[in-house]
Formats: C-alpha cells, structure tokens, sequence
C-alpha cells in the first residue's frame, strides 16, 4: 500500500529550480534514502511534504487522501513528522517538556477545561507525562528528562529530536540529516536506533542523509537528487555503480 | 473644489509627501543594517529643530548657519544614541526585541529629557523672510517654502542616493544590510559603518525636523512623536530596507493625509489615524511593504 | 497540588487577606490607592507577559485595550444623571443612555468587548512577525485612541467620562490580581502553554509538532488582552475619570518597564515588576512637583520622572536582559526549601513531581 505519493512535484524560489518535476512513491513501511549533493533539493523535498512550502506544479498525497495545500500542522496530525537539519529544539524547555509539547495535537481538551482544571484534563496531563517518560526511557534520556533541551550533549539533543516526533505518533518520519556531525561509533548505534523505532513504532522512514554508511547500511531503496531533478533511483548497489550519479557527486563537469 | 484650491492642496500634499520621505529613510537605512526600528528616530527632528530655534535665538546665528550647526549636532546625537543605547547590545549578540526595547526606552529617554531642560511650552520657531515669502496663485496666496522645500528635498534625494548606491561606503552599507556576517568578514568595518548610517540617517531626520518647524512653527519636546511614527510607517509601507520604498511610502502617506482630508473634511479629527490604517492595510496584503522583498524563512 | 502546598497556599492567602483588612481600616486614602494601582496593574501586566513574554508575540496595543476596558464599563456603570451632565456637546447614544448597572456587569462587559477588540485586531496583525508585529499593534492602539477622541456620542471626545462611581477597593483590584495570577499560572503549566512557549522558543518546529500557531497566538492574544481589558475597567472606577490621553503610548511603555524589569518569561517578575514601578511612579512624584526643603523650594520638572524610568528601562536591557527573575518562578518548591532550612530540618526535595 502507497503511503506518501509526490507526483510531478515543482518548487520554485525566483528563477531558481529547488525541485523540478519530483516524483516519488513511499510504501507503507518501507525505509527509503534521498541523497544528492549540497542544493540538490533534498530538504525542500521534506519542507514541500510536511507544508512548509506549497509546489507551483504537482501533488502530494498521503493514504489516498491530496494534501497539496493542506497547511503545516493538520499534517502532523494526520502522521506526518520531521526532524530538521539544524536541531531545532524548544531551547528554553526541560526534555520532558519537549516531548510534551508534541503531544498537544492530542489533548483534545479546550482552554476553558485547561484553565478551570477539569479532572478529565488533570487525568489527561497526568497520562501525557507517563506517555512522555515512557518515551524517553525508551531512548535512554529518562535520566535527563527535568535538564534544558540545549544542556544536552549534540548527539542527545539528535535523539531527543527524533523522540519528539515520535511523541505525535507519526505514521511516516522524516529525518533531515540525523547523523550530521557524529563520529562513526554515535553513527553506528544511530542506525541501530533508526531500525528499532521503525519495528516498534510501525513507520515508514524517509531519510536525508550525506553519510553513505548510513543510507546505504539502512536504506532498502535510495533516490538521488541533483539541481531538483531525480538523476537515479534503485538499491544501494544500483546506486553505487550508477555513473550519473558519480558525476553528480565526483562532478566531471564540475557540477558539484 | 476650484482648481487652485486642489493646486494647493496638492502642493501641501508633495510638501508633507517629501518631509515623510526624507524621515522615512532614515529609519529605511537604520533598519535595512541593524533590523532595528529606531523608534527614537521621531525624537531626533526635536532635536534637530530646537538646536537651530536656540541657534537662531541664543547665539544669533545666521538662520543658515543655525540649520547647519543643527544637521551637524542632530548627526552626532543620532551617533551617541547608537553607542550607549545599540551598540551594547549588538555587541553581545542581544534578541531583536532587546534592542526594540532600548529602543522605546532611547525615544521616552529624550522626549523627558526635552521637556525637564526646555519645558512643556511650545516655542515659536523663526521663519526666515526667504521662506515666508508669499506668492499668488490665481485667487489663493502660498508661502514661498511650499516650493522651495521640495526642490531641497529632491537635492537631498539625489545626495543620498549617490551616497548609497554610487559611493564607496554606501556599498558597504548595502553589502552589511545584505548579509551581515559575510560583510564583516570581508572584513567591512561594521561599528564604522553603521556609525556612518546612524551620522547620515540623523543628519536626515534633523533636517526633517527644521523642515516640519517651518511648516508646523509651534515646536515642543513631545512634537517628534507622531511625525516620527508615521515616517516609520512610511518606511514599513514602502518596504523598510529599501530606499526608493521609503520615498514611495513618504509620498502615498504625506499626499493620503492632505487630500484624505481636503475631499472629507468632516474626517479631520481622524488625521493622525490615516497613517496606521494604511500600515494596516498594507500589511495584511504585502507583509513586507510595497517594495520590500519577500523573505523565506530557511528551514 | 500536596498538601503541604496546599498549607503554604492558604497561609499565604490569609496573610494577603489580614493585610488587606488591616490596609481597609487603617491606610489613609493615597496609600490605598496605590495598593489599588499595583494590583490593577498586576493584572495588566500579567496580560502583557502572557503575549509577549510566553508566547513571544511582541505587541504594544496594551494601552489600547485598557481604553476599551475602561470605556466599556464606565458606559454602563455611570449614573443617568451624570450622564446627561457630562455629555454636553452631544447626547450619549441610546442604550447607554438609559443604562446604570452594577459593577459586575460593568466587567463582564469590559471582558467581552476587550475580548471582541482583541479578536478583530489580532486576527489580521498576528500574522506578522517580530517588529512588524510591535509597529502594527501600536498602530492599532494609536487608532482606538483617535477614535475614542472623536466618537463623541459614545466618549465624549476628548473631555473624557467624569464622575464614574468609585467602585474599585482593594477587594476587587486584589481580588481581579488573583485571579489573572490563577489563570496565568494554570494556563502556563498546561499543555497549553507547553505550546505557547514552544511558539516562543522555534515557530518552525512548533509548527512541526502539529501546533495550530495561529490559533494560539490568538488565543494567547485574546486572553492577555481581556486581562489588560479588565485592569482598564477597574482603573476606571478607581480614577473616575477617563479621557483618551490617558491611553496613550505612554502607559503601554509603563507595563511593558514592568515586565522587562521583572523579566520578560516569568509570572512572578510580572508581579513583582507590576509592584515595584507603580510604587516607585508615585514615589518619585515629588520629581515632577515643586519641592519644599526647609528654608529652599526646588521647582519641579515635569518629566524627570520619566527620564529615570526610560534611563532603568535601558539600563536593564543593556546589564540585565533577563530581568530581574528571568524565567525563574518563585515556587513551591522553592518556599519549601527555604521553609525547611528555616525549620532546620532537610524537607524531600520534589522538584517536579
């Protein structure tokens, strides 16, 4: 089954092309790899997906349903989320509260119960915390949980990230980079990580990555992305000996 | 309304258009560097306009040279303002809203000092014969500046201009408002040249200041604020950053608040409301101004 | 809440309550009437401090709901009489005309109009952002402002209402205080404002997390708003006079002083900013007064007064950014731990049950 269809997606900035006619077909899960040089496309790819960005051209659908000009947060909600880049966390929060906050979207409870503390709310909050903790002691930052998200160390702050959009209860993840920066020992035990989640929480994964261990150790089927266009697409072996892409990448005529 | 009626009301309109203008970039060329509303930039035509009514009074300087002294002070007093109350706060990497915050407090700071050193009493500021001067115009009598002071401002204009987009320095300016940690690796000088902005964007507003006295010649420390607010509003109308946009906004505001009111009298006492129902209305439809550029925010 | 917290509570409570009776009877008139003041501006200024400081939406229209508050319960609350008397230019419009209600209702109809006002305003301003936003909601105060000075039949222009019965005590100002505190603080540790401060902290990734950013920042909006709204009907009734003057920047730069002194994320250095500049504004009255010392008289200088609030409001942002608690919170478990350590003994430190 189709989870996330993008079909002849065209984003534009100016004269500029970030993505031309992008096409793309994720079964449900399935664990796929966006590749492809600096500017390639690869995160407006993600921005246009989650509604950051709407395309000029194309459709972006998810389970059957057309969310081309559906706005940012009902997508999160339908079990779209991401994770960016540059970490993006809530700096002035303690961990806990990070994860909290993504699970707003299901509290269901109006401002009025909120404020008069009604004891479904009360009953909620204190369901929400024990679903937060869960989830860090699934992670391992249980131990951190009352410390301030930027106190944490990167490849902490990395996990917390990925814990919070799991607090949404995503059906697809997004992941922007995930193993930017981390040595290859934190990358090795990152991957492992990827793997469990996808098993526990039943996702479909779709990951940007410049590290080719990991898109190439996780990655069932990998999509390369070169000046917004798809240049190649197949298995890590396919990939790997594709010469498209090692010019993209090598860049014989200096394109890189 | 006759025709020369309407003649003189559009020479009012251009009048107050180009006065809105010239303040206005002021804050443009402030904001498109330090991304800070000056708001103490209404405070600084004060400034400059009771520095030549003293000039003229105490001193007995010639008018001119009182006007000159009074653009010379109000640049150094805009400098100072940037020192103690910005630069502090730039230096230490400060939020926005900090600076906005100094900001609001710089503008209260100057118009109480205003009015504990010169009082609460409007003064009376001298307008010399040149400018007085009446000419007719069919059956109606216009003073002599209604003229002169467009084509000033058009020759500023044109001055700022050249300084902006045409000289050394002002490439500096345009490359800092551009992108700021680029520009001060290519080693721009940026304390320097942001002194300069402040010098040349103070030394507008003092002249917008003595140009509003003679206009409007009942000066007091508290006048500079709804000018300077609506010159910002200009600028924000007109694409704050940019300096043709801030002309443009000077014009649209200066021109809507005189004939606004010359074709609906009856909505005189809503004057100083038209300028923030234009802001309001500009914004909803092009959040960045008529001429200013569409950011997209990086993710 | 334990119940420990809930003995500290009450006696915090009844100390607030002794103090109050004992301020009732035995204060003179002035320095009641500044107790009135700081807890009405309490109120405002935990308004200001939801908006700009927890949800990071910097606006200066404060002073602009505060006239909506105060108009809108003044309108209902003054007398027929006066009425007629004061409004002689033109005749106020019907109903308010033939209306003179008590002063509950007077509030409740404060806190709708504030809250229609803010709604209307906030629904085309808080799409922008940063200082677009500050111009844009000052602007909007500066409109209401003009307004009230020209809508004649319904404010009586510039001359302003006169004669509003002098209904705030110190059981409404401080009792409104309460509760703005109470709504502030649930609102604040609730998932509600979880979501808040995260739009504060990174709108991109709020938005990520499925937060609706427009819904609550008017949410936010509307709420700090009809707070401040209230606080200008209870000025209103402490005054009992108005006039559009009164509402000008100059007071929304008042409330905002508090909370940047207090520190801009803090409930508590609302209340704490709230207090200390409404008690230092009259104090230093004498600034702008002539002054008598003795055998010399110093005249006074309109203004000075001001000239040391704006030199603290810069002086604070350029030392002391943060304010005075930053985004600490006099808490619980803070009194607990100072309580134990009075009592000597080591009480269980449950930072965050």
């Amino acid at each position: 089954m189709s989870i996330l269809k993008l079909d002849g997606v065209t984003k534009r900035f100016g004269g500029l092309v970030a993505l031309s006619d992008f096409t793309v077909n994720i079964e449900d899960g399935e664990i796929i790899g966006l590749i492809g040089p600096n500017g390639a496309g690869k995160t407006t790819a993600f921005n246009v997906i989650t509604g950051v960005y709407k395309p000029e051209q194309g459709r972006v659908t998810f389970i059957d349903r057309d969310i081309t000009m559906l706005k940012a947060h009902p997508r999160t909600a339908m079990g779209i989320c991401r994770t960016f880049q540059n970490i993006r966390l809530f700096d002035q929060m303690t961990v806990l509260e990070n994860i909290l906050v993504a699970m707003h979207i299901r509290l269901k409870k109006s401002i009025f119960s909120v404020v008069a503390g009604s004891p479904g709310y009360q009953k909620r909050e204190k369901e929400m915390k024990e679903e937060a903790f869960e989830l860090l002691k699934y992670v391992n930052l249980d131990h951190l949980a009352n410390e301030r998200a930027p106190n944490l160390p990167y490849g902490q702050q990395r996990r917390l990230e990925i814990a919070r959009a799991l607090a949404t209860n995503p059906k697809l993840l997004l992941l922007d980079e995930p193993a930017a920066g981390m040595n290859p020992q934190e990358t090795a035990s990152l991957m492992e990580f990827i793997n469990k989640i996808r098993e526990e929480f039943k996702l479909t994964v779709f990951i940007i990555e410049h590290q080719m261990m990991v898109v190439m150790g996780i990655c069932k089927r990998i999509l390369v992305l070169d000046y917004g266009k798809t240049i190649a697409e197949g298995t890590p072996r396919e990939i790997q000996n594709n010469p498209k892409v090692i010019e993209a990448y090598l860049g014989v005529k200096d394109s890189a | 309304m006759s025709l020369t009626h309407f003649f003189q009301h559009l020479a009012n309109g251009v009048y107050l258009g180009s006065l809105y203008a010239l303040i206005a970039i002021g804050y443009t060329m402030v904001y498109g560097i330090l991304r800070l509303i000056n708001f103490a930039h209404g405070e600084l035509l004060i400034v400059g306009a009771f520095i030549a009514y003293y000039g003229i009074l105490i001193f007995h300087l010639p008018w001119w040279f009182s006007f000159i002294i009074a653009i010379a002070l109000g640049a150094l007093v805009g400098v100072s303002l940037e020192r103690v109350a910005y630069r502090p706060l730039r230096e230490r990497e400060a939020p926005r809203i900090s600076l906005l915050v100094s900001a609001i407090g710089a503008s209260f700071f100057l118009q109480n000092l205003g009015l504990v050193i010169i009082g609460g009493r409007h003064k009376s500021f001298y307008r010399p014969p040149f400018f007085a001067q009446t000419v007719q115009l069919g059956d109606v009598t216009v003073m002599n500046f209604l003229f002169v002071l467009p084509l000033i401002t058009i020759i500023i204009l044109g001055i700022v201009f050249f300084l902006v987009y045409r000289s050394k320095t002002g490439m500096a300016m345009r490359a800092l408002a551009k992108d700021y940690p680029t520009a001060r690796l290519m080693g721009i000088n940026i304390n320097r040249i942001i002194a300069y902005t402040f010098a040349l964007g103070s030394a507008l507003a003092a002249i917008g200041g003595i140009m509003y006295a003679l206009r409007y010649p009942a000066i007091h420390p508290l006048a500079g604020v709804l000018p300077g607010l609506k010159c910002f509003i200009a600028a924000v109308v007109g694409g704050i950053g940019n300096v043709p946009g801030a002309v443009l906004g000077g014009f649209i505001l200066g021109m809507l608040e005189i004939m606004g009111i010359a074709f609906f009298p009856h909505l005189a006492g809503y004057r100083d409301a038209i300028a923030f129902i234009v802001l309001i209305i500009i914004l909803s439809f092009k959040p960045t101004g008529l001429l200013g550029e569409q950011v997209v925010e990086k993710v | 809440m334990t119940k420990q917290r809930k003995i500290i509570f009450l006696i915090g409570a009844l100390i607030v309550s002794g103090f109050l009776i004992y301020a009732n009877f035995f204060f003179d008139a002035y320095v009641l009437r500044i107790l009135n003041l700081i807890a009405i501006y309490m109120s405002a200024a935990l308004g200001l401090s939801l908006i700009n400081g927890f949800t990071g939406q910097f606006s200066l229209g404060i002073a602009g709901f505060m006239a909506v508050g105060g108009y809108a319960a003044s309108l209902l609350t003054l007398p027929i009489a006066v009425k007629e008397s004061i409004f002689f230019i033109r005749p106020l419009i019907w109903p308010f005309n033939s209306l003179e209600l008590p002063f509950i209702v007077g509030i409740l109809f404060a806190a709708l109009m504030t809250a229609i006002f803010s709604f209307l305003i906030g629904f085309p301003v808080l799409r922008l952002r940063g200082d677009y936003l500050a111009i844009a909601t000052l602007g909007f105060s500066e409109v209401i402002r003009v307004v009230s000075t020209n809508t004649i039949t319904i404010t009586n222009g510039a001359l302003g209402l006169k004669g509003i019965p002098a209904f705030t005590n110190v059981w409404w100002s401080f009792g409104f205080a309460g509760f703005s505190l109470f709504v502030i603080w649930r609102l604040i540790n609730s998932s509600y404002g979880r979501a808040f401060k995260a739009i504060r902290d990174n709108e991109v990734a709020a938005e990520a997390m499925g937060i609706a950013l427009f819904k609550h920042k008017l949410l936010a909006f509307v709420i700090g708003s009809t707070l401040a709204g209230i606080a200008g009907a209870l000025l209103a009734h402490l005054l009992t006079a108005i006039d559009p003057a009164m509402f000008r920047f100059f007071l929304t730069f008042n409330v905002l002083l508090m909370i940047v002194l207090g520190g801009m994320g803090s409930i508590t250095g609302a209340v704490i900013g709230a207090a200390i500049v409404t008690f230092l504004f009259e104090f230093l009255r004498y600034l702008d007064s002539p002054m008598e010392l003795g055998f010399i008289t110093i005249p006074g200088a309109p203004g000075l007064r001001m000239v040391i609030f704006s030199t603290l409001l810069i002086v604070m942002i350029l030392f002391r950014r943060q304010g005075l608690m930053g985004d600490k919170e006099l808490s619980f478990a803070w009194i607990e731990g100072k309580l134990s350590r009075f009592f000597g003994r080591r009480g269980d430190e449950n930072v965050n049950p």
